[in-house]
């Protein structure tokens, strides 16, 4: 019994953030990287995939160190161990996929200061098993590169006419959308119109209505903060 | 006492540690690729003049392999076959800044051959059109007294199409000035 309640808990803590507290969608977190990257789907898939290496990496060892590391310099450790494996990903991507590595330019660096990792490790791994820990960041890194997945299948499906197209392979080709594309949808303002209508999409499937009380039962980022409804009202009234 | 030593001491030691482990992995990664005949360079020198001995041009007095460069801006590579076959390897500013990786064959006419792009960070959907072989086949014969304004630029790509017509005259220009340093050495 008590087997099979762990299991389905530790299935929980997987599955969480792929639609109910998924980072992109759900969370609003990481906003930059999903904008910028997604022109193209395989660049969404590179960039979850590389943020998904970072935060698993990141969350096995600030759960392995959450007991050594005080409070006092808990973020400033936290953003050197992410910072770490960020650059480690930087190497591997410049030796081994040079392309992905240049398309993502600038915001592969960035991911250090993407607040979905610092969030899973502050509001996760620092105060969890190194396991749940893991398959959080499994969990999360899945659930922010399927949305940029799909937010980069849609731009570039009907941006560019195509989809999957990389350096080397031309992808599939769309007929009528590639020779008549919205340029629209590449653009800035075409990817926070995409962003906008999968949000939407997501809140219908996960049947989420807007709050009648602004609570912290409502909220999505509750788990960030640990459900610390002082603090929220303090920010509210400094503001 | 240990409140104002054990913060400090333990940032101190992730840093070196994490410092440590990342020089390591530099080294297992990096490669100096310069002055390398590189399997996509050498692609790229058989897709624009066929099959053929193809090998970059190297200071010879230099320490270490330094590709020959003429000091021209943006200029990587010279590659040759040795005979009559010229190619030159540059990144030029498209839209975005050295957007555009090329390397540009060059025939014995002093004309462009054909184009290869080696890499491009051009917007996609927009500035990647310059890529299309209908725009590419527009430079075949460009020479040193081709006006640049006979060629349409991309429409939704001006900067990029502006940047293939000034990459295409600085390997023409290069050629005509350097070619008997580019085949004697």
């Amino acid at each position: 019994m008590a087997d099979n309640k762990s299991s389905v808990s530790v299935w929980k803590e997987f599955t969480k953030g792929l639609i109910k507290e998924n980072p992109t969608l759900v969370t609003l977190l990481g906003m930059c990287p999903t904008l910028a990257v997604t022109t193209m789907a395989i660049n969404g898939i590179g960039m979850g995939l590389a943020t998904t290496f970072v935060l698993v990496c990141s969350n096995l060892v600030i759960s392995l160190l959450k007991n050594v590391i005080p409070k006092a310099v808990r973020l400033p450790s936290f953003i050197v161990i992410i910072a770490g494996f960020v650059t480690l990903i930087s190497f591997i991507l410049q030796r081994y996929i040079p392309s992905l590595y240049s398309a993502l330019g600038v915001f592969l660096t960035l991911i250090t200061v993407n607040c979905i990792i610092l969030g899973r490790a502050e509001a996760f791994a620092s105060k969890n098993k190194v396991f749940p820990s893991i398959l959080d960041g499994l969990g999360m890194g899945l659930g922010f590169t399927l949305s940029l997945f799909t937010m980069g299948s849609v731009r570039e499906i009907l941006g560019s006419g195509h989809w999957l197209q990389t350096n080397s392979w031309e992808g599939i080709t769309i007929p009528f959308l590639s020779t008549h594309p919205m340029l629209i949808f590449i653009m800035p303002a075409g990817g926070f119109f995409v962003l906008g209508c999968l949000i939407a999409i997501v809140n219908k499937i996960a049947n989420r209505k807007p709050p009648a009380e602004i609570s912290c039962d409502n909220c999505p980022s509750a788990a960030i903060c640990g459900k610390n409804k002082e603090q929220c009202e303090r920010k509210e009234d400094a503001a | 006492m240990k409140n104002y030593i054990m913060p400090p001491l333990v940032l101190t030691i992730i840093c070196v540690v994490v410092s440590g482990l990342l020089s390591f992995a530099y080294n297992k990664t990096y490669v100096d690729t310069t002055g390398v005949m590189t399997d996509e360079l050498k692609n790229g020198c058989e897709t624009i003049f066929g099959e053929g001995d193809y090998s970059i041009l190297l200071e010879p007095d230099a320490e270490k392999k330094t590709p020959v460069t003429f000091d021209e801006e943006g200029v990587i590579s010279i590659i040759t076959d040795g005979e009559s076959k010229c190619l030159i390897e540059l990144v030029q500013d498209g839209y975005a800044k050295g957007g555009l990786h090329l390397l540009i064959g060059i025939n014995p006419d002093g004309a462009v051959e054909d184009i290869y792009f080696l890499e491009i960070g051009e917007t996609p959907g927009l500035g990647t059109k310059v890529q299309d072989r209908s725009f590419v086949e527009k430079f075949k014969g460009f020479g040193a007294d081709t006006d640049e304004n006979s060629i349409d630029n991309v429409t939704s790509a001006t900067y990029s199409s502006k940047g293939m017509k000034a990459a295409c005259n600085k390997a023409v220009d290069i050629y005509s000035k350097h070619k008997e340093e580019i085949f004697v050495g």
